[in-house]
């Protein structure tokens, strides 16, 4: 399934407080695709996910999910296509972590349903998937920031969407962890899920991704490969920083090495 | 004898688990829906503006069904007053809501307090006090008629709802990305826990504690999940006021008001809980 945003365009505010955040976006997010949304703090990356999940209303343009606008969906049917994970989740009780898992199959269930023997083996699946499944019992308010944005990622994929929409998912992943999580996209994209994510590793569009662009001052660079996105110039004019992108001889591994700044 | 059972002890019992039941099942409602442990069905006004209601009726009649019908007309007025200054400001729906409960709180406890200073000591303020302190002495199988469906209607809605707490309880975005569209069913939950609320103050006036209390005892007991918590809410809530109520009628010659006692006996028992189990929240 696609997803096409057509000449969004968000603000804040009315009257002399009235702001743009980004405007004239437009891209396409095909099956099969992980697409790195980079950009600097404040640019409006989780505005653009938000916008897109329905959370916050377009100022103008659209979303399509296949040829339908996504605002002539219930939240029901969307979300039984459309997962979104949020950068920050503030928990409140202390359910356990499979019980987190089976929140996602909520979609799936009639209203006053509850899920069943077949959710629940969703549930395991997605733990068991991400190599969480020995905490399925524990209270998901207890285990570290990592554990948890992984059990929320198990959660979504319970959902089972078609497309995922991730707000800085590795945030708080060890270094192990985010490579192992990038891998699991990696897969999910191999079985035709479509992937946008928001990071700040320029390094994580070069492992996983197959499209990057980069949102600054409210606009959009055309989408396109992560090598052809992300180079010095970019990196310089985006986070006014210099970087060296360096690749090994093999071409197997790429990544962004930050220079010194000149004396 | 079968006038006392009929027109006396049975409608009280029935009535004491029914308003049990009904506030604690509101009450872990709320703190689900509110994501916060410390709020109670009385957050959004509900009491305060019954209260009031009652008081008003208390001053100008003698009726019983004046003073009924007023408690619940006002509880309800209170709560629609709260969602309505909720409506003036975008931002935070919960944060709004909370924040117009406690400007309507204090705007009908002052009513309240005015109707008290103005009222005649000698017979209309103690009976408003005591109406204000709860009890179940004024249950007749007339007035539990009309309400008590309400209550148990209301229950009965909420124990379907479970997992629709669980989901809202994750946070707005968290709900609506399940698919579940958040606004309206906190609404709709909200709707039910007041009328359920109002029914149940109307009956048998302010009885605070156990609408903030007994979830938690049920959190020790089943875990927080609301599909177990709002049955173990259930049996909880109607045991304990049930309980309670027997003390304030049997334990000395007078009547004790009920709000006095599901605290004092409440309060003791909630510590001890606290003392041996870690609480979960």
């Amino acid at each position: 399934m696609r997803l096409e945003v057509r000449n969004a365009a968000f603000a804040y505010g009315h009257g002399d407080e009235f702001r743009w955040i980004f405007r004239n976006v437009s891209f396409s997010l095909e099956a099969g695709s992980v697409f790195c949304l980079l950009g600097p703090n404040g640019t409006g990356k989780s505005t653009l996910l938000k916008c897109i999940a329905g959370f916050l209303p377009l100022r103008e343009g659209s979303v399509h999910l296949g040829e339908t606008p996504t605002v002539h969906l219930s939240r029901r049917e969307f979300a039984r296509n459309v997962a979104y994970v949020p950068q920050h989740h503030v928990p409140s009780f202390p359910y356990a972590v499979l019980d987190v898992v089976l929140m996602g199959r909520t979609p799936h269930l009639s209203y006053l349903g509850k899920p069943g023997f077949r959710d629940r083996r969703i549930a395991w699946a997605a733990l068991e998937r991400l190599g969480i499944s020995s905490l399925a019992a524990k209270p998901y308010t207890e285990i570290s920031g990592g554990e948890r944005q992984l059990v929320l990622l198990a959660s979504v994929l319970s959902q089972e969407p078609r497309i995922l929409l991730l707000d800085e998912p590795t945030t708080h992943l060890d270094f192990g962890n985010q490579i192992r999580f990038l891998e699991v996209l990696r897969r999910l994209a191999g079985e035709g899920m479509a992937v946008l994510m928001s990071t700040h590793a320029p390094e994580q569009a070069f492992l996983a991704g197959t499209t990057a662009a980069i949102l600054k001052e409210g606009h959009l660079s055309p989408p396109a490969s992560p090598e052809g996105v992300i180079t010095e110039q970019a990196i310089l004019d985006t986070y006014g920083v210099a970087v060296r992108i360096v690749a090994d001889p093999s071409g197997e591994a790429k990544g962004c090495v930050p220079l010194r700044s000149e004396k | 004898m079968e006038t006392v059972l009929f027109r006396l002890r049975l409608p009280r019992i029935a009535a004491a688990m029914l308003v049990g039941a009904g506030l604690s099942l509101s009450g872990a409602a709320f703190q689900g829906v509110f994501r916060n442990p410390l709020v109670s069905p009385y957050l959004l006004g509900v009491a305060s503006g019954a209260g009031f209601g009652a008081a008003l009726a208390i001053l100008l009649s003698e009726s019983l069904f004046l003073l009924q019908f007023s408690a619940l007309l006002f509880g309800i007025l209170a709560v629609a007053l709260t969602f309505g200054i909720g409506r003036f400001y975008r931002g935070a729906p919960t944060l709004v809501l909370i924040l117009g409960g406690v400007i309507v709180g204090a705007f009908f406890s002052s009513l309240t307090s005015l109707i008290k200073f103005v009222a005649d000591p000698y017979e209309k303020l103690p009976a408003i006090v005591f109406w204000l302190m709860g009890s179940m002495a004024r249950v007749t199988p007339e007035n539990l008629r009309a309400v008590g469906p309400f209550i148990g209607g209301g229950t009965f809605l909420l124990l379907l709802l479970g997992w629709r707490l669980n989901i809202l309880s994750m946070g707005d975005e968290e709900a609506k990305a399940m698919g579940v569209n958040a606004g309206k069913e906190r609404a709709m939950i909200l709707t039910i826990c007041t009328l359920v609320t109002a029914s149940s103050v109307c009956l048998s006036g302010i009885i605070g504690w156990v609408g903030l209390v007994i979830p938690h005892v049920g959190r020790i007991l089943v875990g927080p999940d609301h599909r177990r918590l709002l049955p173990a809410c259930l049996a909880l809530g109607s045991a304990f006021l049930l309980l309670v109520d027997n003390c304030a009628r049997a334990a000395t010659a007078m009547e004790i008001p009920l709000g006095i006692l599901t605290a004092l006996m409440g309060a003791p028992l909630f510590a001890w809980m606290l003392s041996r189990k870690k609480v979960g929240w």
